[in-house]
């Protein structure tokens, strides 16, 4: 029969023991059943052979009935030992809450510690997975590309291209769907107030690259191009807004600008795209209207979307539209020399630069997570040397080290998940707080505490307990029995260690304490060079707003005079000291550019003609901004529509065109249209139009009555007060000349500057925060790990007095230990500081990484701060009382 | 794992009661309880002996049953069931549910027909 009870194969050595346990009783139990009836067979006068063979014959397939109960058996076991695990974890949380209410000051320290930490980078983890983990919201994103041109002499990645070129690109095989959108703005009459709304233009294939279906209605339809073309596409929220989410608005035709368009469908409300480059546009995107193109347009204004076709990389696409650049640039090189095709992901795009900073500041706040971790450590170890006696106590009533590494595990564990749980409560308001400021990072809309946030909470808050709580736990779980449990055995030689382990610990605070300190103060230098910097023009006090004419209205001959009269009336009003208006406004992102070239020097080759910025602008404009004048005069009302074609030139203009020439009364030329000649007038001081920071390209400034194919402009006003105490009456100039017309983006000089420095200011806040925490728990650790040095040695010291050291020498002692940690720390930070602190790379501007003066103040700072968190222990000790310590502690 | 008995749910059903019922009486071990549904049914009904044991673990593990090594009267070591409370309220309901199941039944088979 034995025969028959084969062994199980596929165990593992644990469940191998345990396993023949249970399966011996089941063989055993069955074994009884079987000689049982055998003898009571045998008993009724069977042989015994015979008795045998006909018990087994009645208990049926033994094999399986046995592996039947062995698997229920097995079953059973594990739920059982599952059980008395989850019990005993239980028990010892339990413990651990019994603990913590036991010391409630200890808790709130460290909990509220943790919290912080935990709330902090998981709020900046909420950014991480919002905006760069988060795939984008479109259909297989990863196929989406944005095609830019490359113009290699200016440098330009990201250059808008012409309906010439992109219809080249169509024929291009790299791309399943290719498909143009140009943004701007109109304004919408009929139904209620004139309105001026963000309008893109876009291809039918736009949508459909990006994966986008109709709320209502239908999409712009394939073929669905060009100015017969009178369809429109509203933004979920536009309908909602002016339409009241009214579906029967499908059908109906809508006025923009004088032309009628039938709306034939919505967009969902999660569909968002945000054109890379906007001119003239109201920085909304309100109404979708079907793309003009022309392939004989040679003029550059359209972006453009396109999908990868399957198979093909970036790379390939990259270098496949190159060739067709080639091919076209040898048809028209007037037009294309120097241009090249740069394929970028959309991700890239979207996403690009804030990736870097995101993280960075992810980074950072994992050092002040760590520095959290390390002050919990500390405070943990603290207490282990006073629990010293109950580990003891608890070894010697037979507790296994494993049990009580377990135990104090759980404390640990505990903690952090309590922490852990406030920290998601601090996250929640940071991420809100976060959001309010307003960072210049894409795709916030995206960003919140969601089920991917919560388990890194979790995950962060275990790791972290696992962090601070194992150095502690397996240092108080192996006590030493000896000494622990003599009545008053203090100053063993694990405390020894347990002092030498916290300095370490608060060294080690000190230095990642003094890494973010850095970062922070090389930003807010940054941030100060930048302000100092400036664009080049006085921001003060400066109302800007855009104004943009109906083409159905004004014509070339009236708009001109339209706003010489306008910009008069304002001028005049109280309050206002100048008003003038520019197309493209410094730091709002628009821009114009052409080739320009001396008309009267050999002509450069096609691609090496230099490109500058066109500026039409009202003849007050240099006055108005503040920009200083450095040669010859701005423009004055004798520069009129009749008169002979004048420019007045930037620094960087002259620079490029004429070197070292005299540049007034020279002569400059630039194709718009025919061929457009003008007499150098004036030289002004560069401008950065993109911001603080940025190179300042060359710049060609008109006078717009000689410019006047432009109905846009952005109005300037420059005021004695408040700003926007001027707004009414501008305001009432515009009505009173056209009432219709609507003004928009009403906004100061100030806020451009403000935004366009927004990133910065975010990454310094960001830091600052970070630095401050970090500074606080640097603090909190050198108080306490002296505090405890002192009183560990009170004894000592009191015997030091007794023997005649005065209080000078003992507080000097303690100021000595203090002063030794930070610097130990301070050394290894600045080392760190110095390898880290270059990662801050784009952030930095006008400072070097290791920038002396910033190290230099953030490293006394520090040392000033870890000194006078030394200060009140060394006090204390300094004024031991001998006689109450030699009595008897 | 040839589930022959969960594709007789009636036999199952059956079974677990026939045991129940018998343990209602006293702990036993399985040899026990097969001898007692022999003796109570005069041998009639027929079940295949090794049956017992899959349905005694099973019930075990439910906490229909308590079970124990105790020794048999010929002083072996043998497995002892007993009856837990739940084993109890167990039996109550499947001897209810038989009992409602024979009334049908018979309702249907000593029906006359139309």
């Amino acid at each position: 029969m034995s025969g028959r009870w084969a062994p199980r194969a596929r165990l593992g050595l644990r469940d191998l023991l345990f396993r023949r346990d249970v399966d011996d009783a089941i063989d055993e139990e069955l074994r009884f059943h079987v000689d049982a009836r055998a003898d009571q067979l045998e008993r009724e006068g069977l042989s015994p052979e015979a008795a045998n063979v006909e018990s087994l014959r009645r208990f049926g397939d033994l094999d399986d009935y046995r592996e039947r109960c062995r698997t229920t058996e097995r079953k059973r076991m594990r739920r059982g030992r599952m059980r008395s695990r989850l019990d005993s974890l239980v028990q010892d949380f339990r413990f651990a809450l019994r603990g913590a209410a036991r010391q409630p000051g200890f808790t709130a320290v460290v909990v509220g510690t943790l919290a912080l930490a935990v709330g902090a980078i998981t709020a900046i983890f909420s950014v991480v997975s919002g905006v760069v983990l988060t795939p984008l919201p479109y259909e297989d994103p990863d196929g989406i590309m944005i095609v830019w041109e490359e113009n290699l002499s200016r440098g330009n990645l990201t250059n808008v291209t012409s309906p010439a070129n992109y219809h080249a690109w169509m024929e291009s095989e790299s791309f399943s769907e290719i498909g143009a959108f140009v943004p701007f703005s109109a304004t919408l009459t009929g139904d209620g107030e004139p309105e001026r709304v963000g309008v893109v233009r876009a291809a039918p294939a736009f949508f459909s690259i990006l994966g986008a279906r109709a709320h209502v209605g239908r999409l712009l339809a394939p073929g669905e191009e060009g100015p017969e073309a009178r369809v429109a596409v509203l933004d979920h929220g536009f309908w909602q807004r002016r339409f009241g989410g009214d579906p029967g608005v499908v059908g109906r035709a809508i006025n923009l600008d004088g032309d009628l368009y039938e709306v034939v469908g919505v967009l969902p409300a999660d569909f968002n795209f945000d054109p890379p480059q906007a001119f003239n546009s109201t920085g909304t995107e309100d109404i979708w209207l079907p793309v003009v193109t022309n392939p004989a347009w040679r003029g550059r204004y359209l972006q453009v979307l396109g999908r990868l076709a399957p198979g093909v990389s970036r790379e390939q696409a990259d270098a496949d539209l190159d060739l067709i650049a080639a091919r076209y640039e040898e048809e028209a090189p007037d037009y294309n020399a120097g241009y090249r095709v740069n394929v970028v992901p959309l991700y890239q795009q979207i996403v690009g630069d804030s990736r870097a900073l995101i993280l960075i500041l992810f980074s950072a706040v994992g050092v002040v997570l760590l520095i959290a971790a390390a002050n919990v450590a500390n405070l943990l170890l603290a207490r282990a040397t006073r629990r010293e006696r109950e580990m003891a106590v608890r070894a010697a009533i037979g507790a296994r080290g494993g049990r009580l590494l377990r135990l104090l595990l759980v404390e640990s564990l505990f903690l952090g998940l309590a922490g852990g749980l406030l920290g998601v409560a601090v996250a929640l308001g940071s991420v809100k707080l976060l959001l309010s400021l307003g960072p210049d990072i894409p795709r916030l809309g995206e960003v919140g505490v969601d089920g991917t946030v919560l388990a890194f909470a979790f995950a962060v808050s275990v790791l972290t307990a696992l962090l601070f709580g194992t150095l502690p736990a397996l240092r108080a779980a192996r006590p030493d029995l000896g000494t622990a449990l003599k009545e008053g055995g203090a100053g063993g030689g694990s405390r020894r260690g347990i002092v030498r382990t916290r300095h370490a610990l608060v060294a080690a605070e000190v230095a990642m304490s003094l890494t973010l300190l850095a970062g922070a103060g090389l930003l807010l230098r940054s941030f100060q060079s930048l302000l100092d910097e400036g664009v080049g023009l006085d921001v003060d006090r400066v109302l800007t707003l855009d104004v943009q004419l109906g083409d159905d209205t004004y014509t070339d001959s009236t708009r001109g005079p339209f706003f010489e009269e306008l910009l008069d009336r304002i001028a005049m009003q109280p309050g206002v000291e100048s008003a003038s208006a520019i197309t493209a406004l410094p730091l709002s992102g628009m821009g114009i550019g052409t080739s320009f070239f001396d008309p009267d020097r050999p002509l450069p080759e096609a691609g090496e003609r230099p490109v500058g910025d066109i500026r039409p602008v009202h003849r007050e404009y240099q006055a108005t901004m503040g920009i200083p004048l450095l040669a010859g005069r701005f423009f004055d009302a004798g520069d009129g529509a009749d008169a002979p074609t004048v420019v007045v030139i930037s620094q960087a203009t002259a620079d490029e065109v004429f070197q070292d020439l005299v540049p007034l009364g020279r002569r400059i030329a630039m194709p718009w249209g025919d061929t457009l000649v003008a007499e150098v007038i004036g030289v002004v001081a560069d401008v950065r139009h993109d911001g603080p920071g940025t190179t300042s390209r060359s710049k060609l400034y008109w006078d717009h009555r000689q410019f006047a194919d432009f109905s846009f402009m952005t109005l300037v006003v420059r005021t004695t007060g408040d700003p926007a105490s001027v707004l009414p009456a501008v305001r009432r100039e515009i009505r009173a000349l056209d009432p219709d017309l609507p003004m928009y983006n009403v906004r100061t000089m100030e806020s451009y500057l403000s935004d366009s420095v927004a990133q910065n200011r975010f990454a310094l806040l960001a830091f600052a925060a970070f630095a401050a925490v970090a500074l606080v728990l640097a603090v909190v650790g050198v108080y306490g790990v002296l505090s405890y040095a002192v009183s560990l040695r009170t004894r000592e010291i009191g015997i030091r007095v007794a023997l005649g050291a005065g209080g000078e020498a003992i507080g000097g002692m303690v100021l000595r230990q203090g002063a030794i940690v930070a610097v130990v720390g301070l050394c290894m930070g600045l080392a760190g500081a110095i390898i880290v602190t270059r990662f801050l790379g784009s952030l930095l501007y006008g400072v070097t990484p290791t920038d002396p003066l910033t190290l230099g103040f953030v490293t006394v700072l520090l040392f000033g701060t870890a000194l006078a968190a030394s200060w009140i222990p060394a006090r204390r000790a300094a004024s031991t009382d001998p006689a109450s310590v030699l009595r008897g502690e | 794992m040839p589930a022959q008995l969960e594709t007789v749910p009636v036999l199952q059903g059956t079974l677990d009661m026939l045991i129940l019922k018998t343990l209602a009486w006293g702990p036993k071990h399985g040899f026990g309880i097969l001898r007692h549904i022999e003796q109570v049914t005069g041998e009639e009904l027929h079940v295949e002996e090794g049956a017992l044991y899959p349905a005694l673990h099973r019930m075990h593990r439910r906490g229909w049953l308590e079970a124990e090594w105790g020794l048999s009267d010929n002083n072996r070591r043998a497995r002892y069931y007993r009856l837990s409370s739940e084993g109890e309220s167990a039996l109550r309901e499947q001897v209810r549910d038989w009992g409602r199941m024979v009334r049908v039944i018979s309702l249907v088979l000593e029906g006359v027909p139309a």
